[in-house]
């Protein structure tokens, strides 16, 4: 922690300069901005496909990882730019600062997930272990759903076979076998996809900044569950459309 | 933050992939300098208030 800022280094300088430098610029323009840099993401990953990159299966989950990133980065960005509602028949732009906040929540933990999986400093054969920990979540939650045509039930009953395949993959893992028997358990009945990590921990381990992240984390839970201080945001703010809008520039 | 993210994103795909990090490297080295900045500003402890 340092209170002078005396003592930052030029990089740290120059780093809080080009953020200050963006938070400056009108709503509008400063997403015409990030949508450049998605527009960049977007190609960077395309090109694993014109120039025909050849990787492992593994790693081949980060694409579609990274084009939902951009999928929800894109639509957050499009909020900007108003939603219309009606009242009396009459079309109104309001500026949805609710589901802003939620994105950003269905965002910062596309991202965490990517990280977690791909980029975190373990082992090759680790992240290989959370990828079918991962998909084996995702597989069992599916062979539970409840589905009544004839098709859907041949296509969960493949599932189940492959579910019980990456099951058995599991188990035999070294990284299986350390685990505690009650974690074992845990991890078998498909509701730890990112084993025994919480989204706290995902933001140290990922080095995001602690104090960007922390607070926000919660204050953004609370949107998605309709907990009362998102209600009260809104009965006590006013969601008018602005070019400007302060307190939702950290968001972008 | 969603900037950001994305900019770390970029960042963190540079060393996923070696493809991806050159063709990064071709960019605009002004380009380069601002992803490079404001991933600093995401994650360096440092800046933590």
């Amino acid at each position: 922690m340092k209170n002078n800022t005396t003592m930052f280094s030029t990089e740290d300088k120059a780093s809080v300069k080009a953020w200050n430098d963006y938070i400056q610029k009108e709503n509008l323009e400063y997403t015409k901005d990030i949508y450049d840099k998605v527009d960049l993401l977007t190609q960077l990953v395309d090109s694993l496909h014109t120039e025909d990159i050849k990787t492992e299966e593994w790693l081949t989950w980060s694409e579609p990882m990274i084009y939902k990133l951009v999928f929800h980065s894109s639509t957050l960005l499009q909020m900007f730019y108003g939603t219309r509602i009606y009242i009396k028949q009459k079309a109104v732009t309001i500026f949805d600062e609710p589901s802003v906040i939620m994105l950003m929540r269905v965002v910062l933990e596309n991202y965490l997930t990517f990280f977690y999986l791909f980029c975190d400093n373990i082992s090759v054969e680790e992240k290989k272990f959370r990828i079918s920990v991962w998909k084996y979540c995702g597989l069992k939650q599916r062979t539970e759903f409840n589905i009544s045509t004839i098709e859907a039930k041949e296509k969960q009953a493949q599932e189940l076979l492959l579910v019980e395949e990456i099951k058995k993959e599991i188990g035999s893992s070294i990284f299986y076998l350390k685990l505690k028997k009650d974690e074992q358990s845990l991890l078998l009945k498909g509701k730890k996809p990112r084993l025994f990590y919480s989204w706290e921990k995902l933001i140290r381990i990922s080095g995001l900044r602690r104090d960007l992240f922390k607070n926000l984390y919660g204050y953004k839970s609370s949107y998605a569950h309709s907990e009362f201080l998102s209600v009260l945001q809104i009965k006590s703010n006013h969601y008018g459309f602005k070019k400007k809008i302060k307190n939702i520039m950290y968001y972008l | 933050m969603i900037h950001m993210l994305i900019c770390k994103s970029i960042l963190d795909l540079t060393k996923l992939f070696a493809s991806i990090k050159k063709n990064f490297e071709v960019l605009d080295k002004s380009i380069q300098a601002e992803i490079y900045f404001l991933n600093r500003f995401l994650t360096d402890s440092e800046l933590d208030k």
